[in-house]
């Protein structure tokens, strides 16, 4: 008859306690109520209301295939990475509800030569460079000047503005441009052509903190819900 | 002895179901891309000489049959065709960024198109860096350039834009923005930009990319069928077998798009079979 010590029975009583508590927080913390405790931080606007799986979407394959994959292609074997848990969050997922025909700065247009200077100053070809996702704001992206970054020769002869935006653009005027055009061009609006009658840069600021939009409530496109992109797949 | 048979005899069947369970869970995860370097058939350099080539019969045919005959005919077309007031169809440069817009819609061929020049309508459209320099060289012997754009990961080609139609020059040395108004039939008016992410492609991969390119053309010319519908003041054009030099009308996706792939099929075929 084998004899236990005590402190064996410590020991074992101690691992038991342990995996009781790790399989209740995982299952608790599974639970869809209990997301708010995993996220990073707050959803940003509009997003408020998003399940976690509709961007962090299950990677394919289990851990062990995921794992094995993985130590394949360190060691040259498979041309790809594999993602491991969650499938990674990049364009593609953000693109899938809000990929709109109007698009007037898709991303894929920066991915040209001649960007590589914006790519550099604003990460132009990754939604997250300026709508970095937990951060309970519409935009991250702090500096509304960025216009400058491609547009520092624009000059239009038939300018409609009374101070031509050549001016603006000599007078480094870059906060100028977002008071008169939304950068995606979704909104339904004209333009003003007088500058008291542009958008106070405060408005704007605001909205990219998270409030309501300064150019229109009225879009041309609105993004896809969480039902529909469900349905979609 | 019965006893310890009986134990072995479950330990094997435990056994078994691991290793069954194992290797069910181990299995490889199939790759994104199945294609290997050994089907790797074609270089970079003639998947871009073949989808350039669909792309130059494309836009003339666009730029001729549609807005060049359709313009004579009644039919309009606006930088912005796309905004709600305007009743127009795209000109051939924004023909061609819808196309280079559906390409990557669907995110399945990596393939980029871009259109720039030395002398854009849109300053924002001039050429910098390595792209001005190479352009630069291309105005003097109209030929194509490759390279590597490092900093991005991408195999790229250029490929001039020669103005090839009537519309091409009158359109660019009239507009209200133009940068220069001297523009004469045969000359470089820009360069396409191409873009793909890896060195060569095996043949399926080339199939991607022209049909990618040939899919873009026909939803693109779709778009523009979609907005005539949208009319209210302009008549909405026929839309059929017939081309606009027979009238106010326009062909169908499929009627385009046959007559690219008709134009386009002996040298595509040459540039697939490499003759």
């Amino acid at each position: 008859m084998f004899k236990i010590s005590r402190k064996r029975k410590r020991q074992f009583i101690g691992m038991c306690t342990g995996v009781f508590i790790s399989a209740i927080t995982y299952v608790t913390l599974s639970l869809p109520q209990n997301d708010d405790y995993l996220s990073k931080g707050p959803l940003n606007t509009g997003h408020e209301n998003l399940k976690c799986e509709t961007c962090h979407t299950p990677a394919k394959g289990n851990v062990f295939q995921q794992a094995q994959a993985n130590v394949m292609h360190a060691v040259g074997l498979r041309r790809t990475e594999a993602d491991f848990g969650a499938q990674n969050v990049d364009n593609k997922k953000c693109l899938d509800c809000h990929d709109r025909a109007n698009d007037r700065h898709p991303l894929h247009r920066f991915e040209e030569p001649r960007f590589a200077q914006a790519r550099k100053d604003l990460g132009v070809t990754e939604c997250e460079s300026c709508h970095q996702e937990h951060n309970g704001v519409r935009i991250t992206q702090t500096n509304i000047g960025y216009c400058q970054s491609c547009h520092e020769d624009t000059e239009m002869k038939n300018d409609p503005l009374e101070v031509s935006h050549k001016e603006l653009i000599g007078q480094k005027r870059w906060n100028t441009c977002l008071q008169c055009h939304d950068f995606h061009g979704n909104h339904i609006f004209h333009a003003a052509e007088s500058l008291k009658d542009t958008i106070p840069v405060q408005e704007i600021k605001a909205y990219f903190a998270g409030g309501n939009s300064p150019y229109a409530e009225e879009k041309k496109y609105y993004a896809t819900t969480e039902e529909e992109l469900e349905n979609k797949n | 002895m019965k006893t310890f048979c009986k134990l072995n005899r479950l330990q094997s069947y435990v056994l078994l179901l691991l290793t069954t369970v194992g290797f069910y869970n181990c299995q490889p995860l199939p790759e994104e891309s199945t294609a290997t370097v050994s089907n790797k058939k074609y270089s970079i350099e003639e998947a871009f000489t073949i989808v350039s080539k669909e792309n130059d019969v494309a836009r003339t045919l666009y730029t001729k049959a549609i807005v060049g005959a359709g313009k004579k005919k009644g039919l309009k077309f606006d930088e912005d065709w796309e905004k709600d007031h305007i009743e127009a169809g795209p000109l051939p440069a924004l023909f061609l960024r819808g196309i280079a817009g559906d390409i990557r819609k669907k995110g399945e061929v990596p393939l980029g198109l871009f259109l720039g020049s030395d002398f854009p309508i849109r300053k924002s459209n001039k050429f910098k860096g390595k792209q001005a320099e190479l352009f630069a060289e291309m105005r003097k012997d109209e030929k194509p350039k490759f390279f590597y754009d490092a900093e991005n990961k991408l195999y790229t080609a250029m490929f001039p834009d020669f103005a090839s139609a009537g519309a091409c020059v009158s359109c660019h040395n009239q507009h209200p923005e133009t940068t220069k108004s001297d523009w004469v039939l045969g000359d470089i008016q820009g360069a396409t930009t191409w873009t793909y992410p890896e060195d060569s492609v095996s043949f399926e991969e080339l199939e991607g990319i022209i049909m990618a390119y040939r899919n873009g053309a026909a939803n693109t010319f779709q778009k523009y069928i979609d907005k005539t519908k949208t009319f209210k003041e302009s008549d909405i054009p026929v839309v059929g077998e017939e081309w606009p030099s027979g009238g106010y009308q326009l062909p169908s996706p499929n009627i385009f798009l046959d007559s690219v792939g008709l134009l386009t099929s002996e040298e595509t075929l040459n540039g697939i079979l490499k003759l």
